[in-house]
């Protein structure tokens, strides 16, 4: 008897049938704190609402890290109780186990910020504009958001656990502060800060100059061809990373 | 310890091998493990060997500590091996790890499954990556090992825990069950209820099963093939007949042991009052000996406090 | 067939297994044709090694005492009874003979052996 290979040529959405049913495992393992996590969500929707802000971009960028935050409980928590060394055992590669957790975040994202919209739409006093929020431009951005978050943390989350990440972002955080102090005393500080607004505006002049040279389709989909690019190769810096680890 | 005693253990293998392919084992194993080398700080796991032909349980004994867990892990390729082959069911573990994971039923030696999780939830998250999952044989099992499938799994004891693991390795029909210390946190009836079962899955011939334990009574009857690890070194890997009933634990005053007598045992151990020494070659140390001692059959438990004891 | 294992005995449990089948078919209990139950059944019934059941089989085919039909199972061979006659007689004939060794030892002599076996049939009866 050789059962059939569960690794089977026929994919979904470029996901095989493994894929799937690490995507709905997550789901069933983390269905509790996910629409916790939801919930809150929706509250903090409500909540931006009633400020009536008429700052859309910042509702796309709180939004968008809310749900980009929210992907990552799944691994977060694997890595956490050390369940890893049960996924490994289950009849499915490494690389599986890391494009379901990707695919898995993806989809948790476009689903979070869905439910995000929807309450913001329906609540009351509401300003966000249904036009505004399904905008491609608005979806670009937030989507850019997102993979931000994720290109960083997946691979970080994987090597490091989500306890090495903090101690990591600690530093981090401060080093910025560190720096600025230092060229304040050194006297540098207007070179700093005015080098930092240099590169900012020259990736904005690049992405602007991108958006005029090319044809409106032409641009949404290189940026769309960029962030794939970004997320691949994430991707594969966390499948190496992920092979690699020992249980 | 000496290193010419070392190698002479180390060459039993090779014959317990060849002796366990007559037993009548298909032409792939259920599982060949050759050359396998895996290093971590202040552990070695150096050149293990071992074939498990299909249909037989075989134990995996040694002390705490030996590289039993650490050998099964590299056969679930849970950890990286550096040298060697593994395979199982005559694929190599690392090239079909995906398809080679649905045949295998494993147990860690501690299981653990998301805490805040109910039985029936993990069992459900797990049960469809098995082609072969039987659900009836999960019922069956779940109420043969008294679990509540509607608690969740940080409520469980150690030994409940293992259960549950246990219930679901065996519903999915794999073909070979790896079994990392499954008893240690279980009492003597389950354990015998245990060896029922893994009898009864043997019942089928293409079934086997790989046993660790350092529990071995558990083994001592039951066991087909037994193999013996020590510091990260396979001692031997034979079938069990050939071990117990034909070692011996010769006991006499420690008067008899000169440099000869000495070397003539695999393994001794000095008491106030006598000595115990470990031996393949019964009847020589009958003839040898004589009257001034007793000698008696040995058991696993005595080759492995034994063996390659007491080497000067 | 009724097995009984003694982890106590010296003897090995394959042999254990060999001397009770033995007996069984030599007393009659277990006669031509019966079925026996398969290796692996016997083993989880005795708890004991599938390699161990095999070799007790594999002891008693050599013997005579059982045939293995392919795909059929394990039966009790048919036995000759002049064969199973002689057979025992030539233990009985062993064991008398080793007595006779360890009388020699002490120096008694034919007589006073007969007359030893004399007062054990009559204890017997």
């Amino acid at each position: 008897m050789t059962p059939e290979p569960s690794h089977s040529a026929e994919r979904v959405w470029g996901l095989n049938r493994n894929d799937w049913l690490l995507i709905r495992r997550d789901w069933i393992l983390n269905r509790v704190s996910i629409s916790m996590a939801l919930f809150v969500f929706a509250t903090f929707q409500v909540l931006f609402v009633q400020a009536q802000l008429d700052l859309p971009y910042v509702w796309v960028f709180l939004t968008c890290m809310w749900a980009a935050l929210i992907t990552l409980s799944p691994l977060a928590r694997e890595m956490a109780d050390q369940g890893a060394a049960w996924s490994c055992t289950l009849p499915a590669s490494r690389i599986d186990l890391v494009r379901a957790r990707y695919f898995g975040a993806w989809l948790l994202a476009a689903v979070g910020y869905l439910v995000a919209l929807s309450v913001a739409l329906l609540a009351p006093g509401s300003t966000v504009v249904p036009s505004f929020a399904i905008d491609l431009d608005t979806l670009l951005v937030g989507a850019t958001i997102v993979s931000v978050i994720l290109v960083f943390l997946m691979p970080s989350v994987i090597r490091f656990g989500v306890k090495g990440v903090f101690v990591l972002l600690v530093p981090l955080n401060l080093l910025l502060p560190v720096v600025f102090v230092v060229s304040k005393a050194t006297g540098t500080q207007d070179s700093l800060e005015n080098s930092l607004l240099a590169g900012l505006q020259s990736l904005a002049t690049v992405i602007a100059g991108l958006r005029d040279g090319l044809s409106r389709p032409l641009f949404y989909i290189a940026i769309v061809l960029l962030l794939f690019a970004l997320n691949w190769a994430s991707y594969r810096v966390a499948v190496a990373l992920f092979m690699r680890r020992e249980l | 310890m000496g290193s010419a005693r070392v190698e002479k253990e180390v060459a039993v293998p090779a014959q317990g091998r060849r002796e366990a392919l007559e037993t009548g084992a298909e032409s792939d194993g259920a599982l060949v493990i050759d050359g396998v080398c895996k290093s971590y700080e202040g552990f070695v796991l150096k050149d293990v060997g071992l074939e498990l032909p299909r249909g037989y349980i075989m134990g995996l004994i040694g002390p705490n500590g030996a590289g039993k867990t650490t050998l099964i892990k590299l056969i679930l390729n849970l950890v990286r091996r550096e040298a060697g082959s593994i395979r199982v069911l005559g694929l190599d573990n690392v090239t079909h790890e995906a398809e080679i994971k649905s045949r295998i039923g494993y147990v860690p030696d501690e299981p653990r499954y998301h805490p805040d999780i109910t039985l029936e939830n993990l069992k459900s998250a797990t049960a469809p990556f098995y082609p072969s999952w039987s659900e009836e044989r999960f019922q069956a099992l779940a109420s043969e090992f008294e679990l509540s499938l509607g608690k969740k799994f940080k409520t469980l004891s150690h030994g409940t825990k293992t259960r549950f693991s246990l219930a679901l390795a065996l519903s999915h029909g794999a073909e070979l069950i790896v079994l990392d210390e499954p008893t240690s946190g279980l009492d003597p009836v389950f354990r015998r209820r245990l060896l029922d079962v893994l009898a009864g899955i043997l019942q089928d011939e293409r079934f086997s099963i790989l046993y660790s334990t350092h529990i071995t009574s558990d083994l001592e009857r039951t066991a087909d093939f037994v193999t013996f690890l020590r510091d990260g070194q396979v001692v031997f890997s034979r079938p069990k007949d050939e071990v117990i009933g034909r070692w011996g634990v010769v006991r006499g005053g420690r008067e008899i042991l000169d440099a000869e007598a000495r070397a003539f045992f695999e393994g001794v151990r000095e008491r106030e009052h006598g000595f115990e020494g470990l031996t393949s070659r019964v009847e020589a140390a009958r003839q040898r000996f004589g009257d001034r001692v007793v000698i008696d059959r040995a058991s696993l438990d005595d080759i492995m406090v034994l063996m390659g004891r007491g080497e000067r | 067939m009724r097995i009984l294992i003694s982890n106590a005995s010296p003897d090995p449990i394959y042999e254990q297994i060999v001397q009770q089948v033995r007996a069984q078919i030599l007393s009659g209990d277990l006669s031509e044709g019966d079925l026996l139950p398969s290796i692996r059944k016997l083993a989880k019934d005795l708890q004991i090694s599938v390699i161990t059941t095999k070799r007790a089989y594999e002891e008693l085919e050599r013997e005579g005492f059982i045939n293995t039909v392919g795909g059929k199972g394990t039966f009790v061979a048919a036995q000759n009874p002049e064969f199973l006659r002689e057979k025992r007689m030539k233990a009985v004939e062993e064991k008398l003979a080793d007595a006779v060794d360890e009388a020699q030892l002490l120096g008694v002599g034919p007589d006073q052996l007969i007359e030893m076996l004399r007062l054990l049939y009559a204890e017997d009866e």
